[in-house]
């Protein structure tokens, strides 16, 4: 954990982009909400999406960097005990963004409820997307392209989040009942098979092609 | 200590390490080799980073892989070292004391201890961006010898020094070498001689010739020539030029030459001389 934080610390102004992002996030919604007379849940629902889920990557993306692109990189492979996987930290970055979600969802949750059903989507489309970039940065060796697939993925499909398109991860309409969830199993399953496959790429691949 | 047994490594189809079989104690050596080969996939081996094809690394007669006493003795300088520009020098070692699993509560005078011993005390503070390429060396040999490495792989650890620096590091090496084995990769003969008691020397991924520093030099006695530059053509047999030098406006040349000669050898031959005796095959 405290390697985490050393980590996290490394990451300077970047550090603070998804609290400006979440931030943000909150004065949309307000805004929204303001702006339709309380009323279009459904938009509430679809900025939230993007703004909590489109950031997850950041802090993830950022702290690959130092293991795939720095100079010495081999060295945090060298040290590391092997238990100490990558994916691990993935996960503790999930979690911690996802504490963050909580508070901000705190705070969605004095504006309209339920809340409950948009908070557990939203943070399984954060994990799928983490997964993603964890995948598609140890796939490619690279962490500027999973984070531009990230964006385009998340906003393009924003664009058209009210379409049915399958390849989508985010859910539509008002979010007032479980039945908004039945996306988010199919996203859950996802995640865990990107994560699987990361972590074999982790185990097999990654060491050698240094 | 430290034993390689019929060590081979390939990428792809190209063999880059053939059957390298090699002994280690607590000892001082140099590692020399021309660029490409083999010496950086051979330290990524004995590091644990690469996984061989064939052979296997023993610490203390256990494989390195099993040995949770290699993984904290182990100290590793790689060829470029840089990261987490953005952290102080402190925060990148307390980081490396977190990755050594060295107990939080020796962390601080680990730190203090390893940056002492490379002089780097006084910028304990400053971030790693702002540090001079010198310093971030340094700093890599700290990280190296915290929690008191005994095996210490430093891999091309004088490459882009300037020559303050390079002495800097030879002193750092000779402060530190007592109980513990360390391994310098180079291409540069100077350093070897200046530090290291033990020299492997590697060509092509084989193993040329493993011994004492007095050893590879004596590889070059009676077959160095310090003569006219004129007298180039009539040395008999296979020659290699060493070096070209100017003496009183006189160009003289420094020969290695299979077979006695017609002139007088040089009778202290350097580790340089030794070395590409045995890298041009005249031995």
């Amino acid at each position: 954990m405290n390697n985490l934080i050393l980590e996290l610390k490394n990451l300077r102004f970047y550090l603070f982009i998804p609290y400006i992002t979440l931030v943000l996030a909150g004065f949309v919604v307000l805004a929204t909400l303001k702006g339709s007379d309380f009323k279009d849940l459904a938009a509430c629902a679809s900025v939230i999406q993007i703004f909590v889920s489109g950031f997850a990557v950041w802090w993830p993306i950022f702290i690959l960097k130092e293991y795939l692109h720095s100079p010495g990189k081999e060295l945090l492979f060298v040290y590391k005990a092997r238990k100490d996987i990558l994916m691990n930290k993935m996960l503790l970055l999930w979690g911690l963004y996802a504490l963050h979600v909580v508070v901000l969802f705190f705070y969605f949750s004095t504006l309209f409820k339920p809340v409950i059903y948009l908070f557990i989507a939203t943070i399984i489309q954060c994990l799928f997307l983490i997964a993603l970039a964890y995948f598609l940065a140890l796939l490619l060796q690279n962490t500027f392209i999973p984070l531009i697939f990230n964006f385009a993925y998340v906003f393009t499909l924003s664009m058209v989040v009210f379409s049915d398109l399958p390849i989508s991860i985010f859910t539509r309409g008002v979010p007032d009942n479980p039945g908004i969830l039945n996306t988010s199993v199919i996203v859950l399953i996802l995640a865990g098979i990107l994560f699987w496959a990361g972590y074999q790429m982790e185990m097999r691949l990654y060491k050698n092609s240094i | 200590m430290l034993t390689v047994k019929n060590l081979s490594k390939s990428y792809g189809r190209k063999k880059v390490l053939h059957s390298i079989d090699l002994e280690f104690d607590n000892h001082v050596y140099g590692l020399l080799g021309a660029n490409g080969a083999g010496k950086t996939t051979l330290i990524r081996c004995m590091t644990g980073l690469y996984e061989p094809q064939q052979g296997e690394i023993l610490y203390h007669s256990q494989p390195i892989k099993k040995s949770p006493a290699f993984l904290h003795d182990l100290g590793y300088l790689p060829q470029a070292f840089g990261m987490f520009q953005e952290l102080t020098l402190y925060e990148m070692m307390e980081y490396i004391c977190c990755l050594k699993k060295i107990d939080k509560s020796q962390c601080n005078n680990e730190i203090e201890h390893a940056l002492s011993s490379v002089n780097l005390e006084d910028k304990i503070h400053e971030r790693i961006k702002t540090l001079s390429g010198g310093m971030v060396r340094r700093a890599g040999i700290a990280q190296a010898i915290l929690g008191f490495s005994k095996v210490i792989f430093l891999d091309e650890p004088t490459a882009g020094l300037d020559p303050g620096e390079r002495a800097r590091f030879k002193n750092t090496i000779n402060t530190i070498k007592n109980d513990r084995m360390i391994l310098i990769s180079t291409h540069i003969v100077e350093d070897v001689d200046a530090c290291c008691q033990n020299v492997i020397v590697i060509e092509e991924g084989r193993v040329l010739f493993q011994g004492t520093c007095e050893q590879l030099k004596q590889a070059a006695t009676q077959k160095v020539y310090q003569i006219k530059a004129e007298d180039s053509d009539n040395i008999i047999g296979e020659k290699f030029i060493l070096k070209v030098s100017e003496v009183e406006g006189e160009i003289y040349h420094r020969v290695l030459a299979q077979g006695k000669q017609n002139y007088p050898y040089e009778k202290n031959p350097t580790l340089e001389d030794g070395y590409m005796c045995l890298v041009k095959g005249i031995a």
